[in-house]
């Protein structure tokens, strides 16, 4: 259980305050609704490399890490799809210098040529560390475009391209922050050591002042339904050949969110769940396989990719994988295969309460999908969840022409 | 209306002192102390056995790594599916970590499953048999895993550099190879499990809502193994043997990044120096705001991250620096390095930096005992060389205290010009 108060600013900010007196830390979380599915076709990677930028100084801070340093304190970010969350932990009693930063740079950036110049190398080095330079890194590049044709999840966060990250301007830079870096678009958690009273304060000294924004209503083309199995065959210079499947499935806030998620916890969760003790350890076709939901907020993506064994035929390895899906399809789940995944879930929540950054994210990401409290709610959701339910799900997700399928060979 | 200065920073407050309890002890019946730490919100433990069981203790390369890594393949009463299923049914996981010094085997659960996962982590602890079938599986997967990991300019230059500073048969310097894992047998598995794990030298610590009703159920079900204290000898020399050379490429074609490591010999955590030069160390490459990360990620724009470490183990202590970079300035970024690390040997440093740093450090150092199980981490790092908490006292004193002097000092001593190892792996 969570505990939480919220209240909202008049500029709009939303403000969640979560107390845990067990900790001598305090933590900041910002969630800003902007993600890479905001992004123009054309400019790919912006929301990303802007993530970068707003450590680049701000209005009347000209270095945004240092001071936080100089106070006990550390810092990250993250972009996706569909958000972008900046989190920082500082001992409680310099909290204020937290409020300082972060309202500064919401405020307004220091809109520096050099950290955009020095910032565009280092998101290309990112981009070849990640996704060029790795074995299998370029997967994503390959398989969201051949899921997606219509929506924006059609690229990934780092961008379609490096050439997108290198053409980025000062002007796409200005833009994009008084579009969607404002009060009314984002999301503030405090946690740990702090009352509610300390942070309306100093949301009132320090965030109030800014001025709430124009920001544009979301309206992202929906991808159409597939109608057609789609297949990419690549070669590439890898140890061993791969398989990744993806059919399209409901958005996160869909009732049937909670069935394809445990759908995909029997296929792949532990060393106990069906992929790994079917497929590699008694077929022996696989080295390693995974099952998973993207999770993302607009209709996601269920994903099965595996890394198979020398010799194994990439038809059989397909065939195996099909074969996995049509129990689910065909058979009910026991009671208690579906109890051990209910159980790992509870687990799962209990031990990520330890952390209070854990925390402070998950309530952010809760209210911006409506209700802070999902986060205390979630496991009811998957409680109810009974075998008749994954057994149709199953079957309105596997079906041929819902699939993309990308055959990964390794060149000889 | 007072009016909002946003370029006056609010007054901070240094923190000056961090809450370290002692851990307390409890007795087992085969007279090991076991460590526990009871704090935290949370109806959860962990259980930790650090195994003194390594690769210095290997009769064939990879022994004591898959030795532990197929612990849960199968013993005289459940096949490793039953183990899976055993664990997994009460949300409970097992951690099998082989390291190159000790090895680690660690338990989560729930408090409420706890009397339910206890029997089974303990048959795996007492009835390990390793089956030939669970072997030849796991063989053909890290065989796939380890050619994939060489295809990674990280991993290739880090298996160079731990040959070019312990040497090649060196269990610190060893570089696996698939003839070495085709070579592993249940026979040599069992043999080293017997050894060194069934009846191996342990030091547990366990944390989390640790109370007297799961300490005696630990001690029901792992108090009467035949562990020892002691320490074990290696059968394998510890001491390098590093290379004459000190420059060295691994050249692979077609790679866009290049990855860099540059280190020497240093000390270890008992020695007098080794405070004074882990701050040193934060300084030059041990936070986001430091020295190298400011240089060559945030100035020139050569790479997504750097960093840099001092690695203690038993019996010595290195330094290390390590990052990946665009191929095309492989070279510049390798000068920058050394202009970086030459710049301590030759400056004084800043009090103003010097400031960022301690306060850094300590902020971090309270994020460090926040917690059961970050408290517990700490006090495996002290445990491991026979130090209690007065550790963290001195360390405390020197961070808060330390003279650019005192660092002046200590990198003329340890990171002098023209004595470093470097290794680049990947399109030069």
């Amino acid at each position: 259980m969570i505990n939480f108060e919220r209240f909202t600013l008049e500029n709009g900010l939303r403000v969640l305050v979560h107390t845990d007196n067990s900790t001598p830390m305090a933590v900041m979380n910002i969630l800003y609704d902007v993600g890479a599915r905001d992004e123009n076709p054309d400019k790919t990677g912006f929301a990303h490399l802007f993530e970068h930028l707003m450590f680049g100084g701000s209005a009347n801070i000209p270095d945004y890490d240092e001071p936080l340093q100089l106070v006990g304190g550390e810092n990250n970010a993250f972009t996706s799809n569909d958000i972008t969350n900046y989190y920082l932990t500082l001992p409680t009693a310099n909290l204020e210098t937290g409020f300082w930063l972060e309202s500064d740079r919401m405020l307004e950036l220091a809109f520096s040529k050099k950290s955009l110049d020095v910032q565009r190398n280092v998101v290309i080095e990112e981009f070849k560390q990640r996704y060029l330079n790795q074995p299998y890194g370029d997967v994503w590049l390959l398989l969201r475009p051949l899921a997606y044709q219509v929506h924006p999840y059609n690229w990934a966060t780092i961008g379609k391209e490096i050439k997108h990250v290198e053409d980025a301007t000062m002007e796409d830079v200005k833009g994009f922050f008084y579009k969607h870096y404002r009060p009314n678009n984002a999301i503030l958690v405090v946690a740990g050591n702090v009352t509610v009273e300390q942070v309306k304060e100093l949301c009132n000294k320090w965030f109030l002042p800014i001025p709430a924004g124009d920001v544009p209503v979301r309206n992202l083309p929906k991808e159409p339904a597939q109608t057609e199995a789609r297949k990419l065959t690549v070669e590439r210079a890898v140890p061993a050949s791969a398989i990744y499947k993806t059919w399209h499935i409901q958005d996160r806030l869909h009732p049937d969110y909670y069935a394809i998620d445990l759908a995909s916890d029997i296929l792949s969760n532990g060393k106990s769940s069906r992929l790994y003790q079917r497929l590699v350890k008694e077929q022996k076709l696989f080295s390693d396989i995974n099952a998973y939901q993207t999770g993302d907020i607009d209709a996601g993506l269920f994903v099965v990719s595996g890394r198979l064994n020398n010799d194994v035929k990439m038809e059989d390895a397909e065939k195996a994988i099909d074969e996995q899906l049509d129990i689910l399809k065909n058979e009910m789940v026991e009671e208690r295969e579906l109890d051990k995944l209910k159980n790992k879930l509870e687990s799962n929540n209990v031990f990520g309460e330890m952390s209070v950054l854990n925390k402070a994210m998950n309530l952010a990401y809760a209210e911006l999908l409506g209700d802070a409290n999902r986060v205390n709610t979630e496991m009811e959701s998957y409680q109810k969840v009974t075998p008749a339910d994954i057994k149709r799900v199953a079957n309105t997700v596997f079906t041929p022409e819902n699939s993309s399928t990308l055959y990964y060979h390794a060149k000889n | 209306m007072e009016i909002l200065n946003r370029k006056q920073a609010p007054v901070y407050k240094t923190i000056e002192h961090i809450e370290i309890p002692e851990p307390k002890v409890y007795t087992l019946k085969n007279g090991l102390p076991l460590y526990y730490i009871n704090d935290g919100t949370q109806e959860v433990i962990r259980i930790e056995l650090c195994f003194n069981a390594g690769y210095g203790h290997e009769s064939i390369r990879m022994q004591a790594n898959a030795s532990f890594n197929l612990l849960n393949s199968g013993t005289a009463t459940r096949t490793s599916m039953q183990i899976a299923e055993d664990l997994d049914y009460y949300g409970s996981y097992l951690e099998l970590s082989p390291q190159k010094e000790n090895s680690y085997i660690t338990l989560y659960s729930l408090n409420k499953h706890l009397n339910s996962v206890l029997p089974v982590f303990a048959d795996v602890l007492s009835g390990a048999i390793y089956p030939g079938k669970e072997i030849d599986t796991y063989k053909q997967n890290a065989i796939q895993k380890l050619n994939v990991n060489n295809q990674k300019v990280s991993n290739r230059s880090a298996r160079k550099f731990n040959q070019v500073m312990f040497g090649e048969n060196n269990p610190f310097g060893y570089a696996e190879t698939e003839a070495d894992l085709q070579a592993i047998t249940p026979e040599l598995l069992q043999a080293f499990y017997v050894n060194y794990i069934k009846s191996g030298s342990v030091s547990i610590i366990v944390a989390g809502k640790v109370g007297p009703e799961q300490l005696a159920a630990i001690d029901d079900y792992i108090g009467g193994m035949p562990f020892t204290e002691k320490p074990v000898p290696t059968i394998v020399s510890l001491t390098p043997t590093p290379a004459t050379e000190l420059s060295h490429r691994v050249e692979m074609e077609g790679t866009v990044q290049c990855a860099i490591r540059v280190g020497k010999m240093a000390v270890n955590k008992p020695h007098p120096d080794y405070q004074a030069l882990k701050i040193l160390n934060t300084l030059l490459g041990g936070y986001f705001g430091s020295r190298l990360m400011s240089n060559i990620r945030e100035d020139k724009g050569y790479t997504y991250g750097i960093g840099s470490w001092i690695i203690s183990r038993q019996d010595l202590g290195y330094f290390a620096v390590s990052t990946e970079v665009g191929a095309d300035v492989y070279q510049d970024a390798l000068n920058e390095i050394y202009y970086e690390i030459d710049l301590l040997t030759t400056e004084l440093i800043e009090e103003d930096e010097l400031e960022v740093v301690r306060n850094y450090k300590m902020g971090s150092l309270l994020k460090g005992f926040d917690g059961p199980f970050s408290r517990a981490d700490k006090l495996r790092g002290l445990l491991n060389y026979g130090l209690d908490t007065s550790y963290y006292d001195v360390y405390i004193k020197k961070i808060l205290t330390i003279k650019p002097e005192e660092l002046h000092d200590v990198a003329k001593r340890y990171l002098q010009a023209g004595s470093f190892y470097d290794v680049v792996a990947g399109k030069i």
